[in-house]
């Protein structure tokens, strides 16, 4: 007798039977172990050197996006590392706030190049000499 | 199926992922190499300029200073070239060793050096010899239109032979461009051998391969942006990327040779 019981894989009613008892603890256990300890703690996954380099790169470029030069190379930095993390399919977090940051000091920086070539140029063209 | 460029350079970020330093540091040590190289030259030629006023006395191109610095500035651009063959392929075993996930380490650097130095500068000077061959008629076109002063026919030819030059390199660095590759992974081979392969190799990929080399386009625009300092981080990217096109264009033909080795000649079947 104790040979069927050990050699019965085929029957799988035996293996049913104790789902049928298990479900029942399980569920009383579950919601309590739920709201006390899983959700005030969310687990984020770690994010990769890349992808903080490049936020960081972003902030300093922000930063920096006065003195065109800084935030160019900052900015230009930020891009390239937020582009080389992407290891899955999904950007990380960190990389796309610093990809973000950095297109964001790039546009501030070519409005003030603009507003900087607008006010060289605007004491010549009463002139007429220049062009 | 072939691979697409982008799943190519997913590969290439995949193996990539935390083994920046050490691509970061191995570029820095070619590059500090190579500037100590070109310091020193210019420390040279200042001793020698400053030195040896008495050579450059006899006007403009013609004092023997001028001859001699010229020489010095011809051997120095072969010791450069010749420190660049020894050095590059080192840099591509690092990044050949990373991809196929072996040991790799800043010691690959000196792997031209100690495995048949000779072979990796004969290739190089191969291809700067056949270099040469392809700008032959560019430099004949440019020497006949000086002495014709730029007349307009002249100047249309020059235009045109500018343009197939150009062409012709770009074709040539993509027939030759897994020579060293193939040189590297068997420094045993010779090196026409390995200059035979590499057109084998790229027999069907040679598009593949130029739209890989366009795309990083963007890349190298922002390496332009930061000043040359994320060139540090995009070299050993564009790299990995080209050793796993290497990899896959030699999956592909090894997979296609078990077909060929299947004798259908009258003569075997015979036999049986």
């Amino acid at each position: 007798m104790d040979q069927e019981n050990q050699n019965d894989y085929n029957n799988e009613p035996s293996v049913e039977q104790r789902e049928d008892t298990y479900p029942d603890t399980l569920k009383t256990e579950e919601p309590i172990w739920n709201t006390q300890n899983v959700s005030p703690q969310q687990v984020r996954p770690s994010q990769s050197t890349m992808a903080l380099a490049s936020l960081v790169m972003g902030i300093l470029s922000l930063v920096t996006c006065c003195c065109i030069y800084g935030g160019f190379i900052f900015a230009s930095l930020g891009i390239l590392f937020a582009l080389l993390s992407r290891t899955e399919d999904r950007m990380e977090g960190y990389a796309k706030a610093g990809l973000i940051t950095s297109i964001i000091s790039f546009i501030l920086m070519s409005l003030l190049l603009m507003v900087y070539l607008i006010l060289v140029t605007e004491g010549y063209i009463d002139r007429g000499g220049v062009f | 199926m072939k691979t697409t460029s982008a799943e190519l350079k997913l590969r290439a970020r995949r193996k990539l992922k935390g083994k920046y330093p050490i691509s970061v540091g191995a570029g820095l040590i070619i590059g500090a190499v190579l500037s100590v190289l070109i310091t020193v030259f210019i420390i040279f030629a200042i001793i020698f300029g400053v030195t040896s006023e008495r050579l450059f006395y006899d006007g403009l191109d013609s004092g023997i200073g001028y001859i001699l610095f010229q020489i010095f500035t011809i051997l120095f651009g072969i010791i450069y070239t010749a420190v660049m063959a020894l050095l590059m392929p080192g840099y591509i075993k690092m990044f050949l060793n990373i991809t196929t996930d072996q040991k790799y380490g800043i010691s690959d650097l000196v792997f031209a050096l100690k495995n048949k130095p000779l072979k990796f500068i004969g290739i190089n000077l191969l291809l700067f010899l056949i270099g040469i061959i392809i700008g032959i008629p560019f430099m004949v076109v440019f020497v006949v239109s000086i002495i014709t002063d730029f007349i307009p026919v002249m100047l249309v030819l020059l235009v045109l032979m500018y343009i197939a030059l150009i062409v012709g390199s770009i074709v040539v660095t993509i027939y030759f461009s897994q020579c060293l590759f193939i040189l590297i992974e068997s420094p045993d081979k010779g090196v026409l051998q390995c200059l035979r392969e590499s057109v084998e190799l790229m027999k069907g990929n040679k598009g593949r391969f130029f739209y890989i080399m366009l795309s990083f386009t963007g890349m190298l625009l922002l390496g332009y942006g930061s000043m040359g300092i994320g060139l540090l981080w995009i070299m050993p990217y564009i790299q990995c990327t080209l050793t796993e096109f290497y990899l896959d264009i030699k999956t592909e033909r090894t997979e296609s040779v078990p077909a060929s080795q299947v004798d259908h000649s009258y003569e075997s079947m015979q036999n049986y």
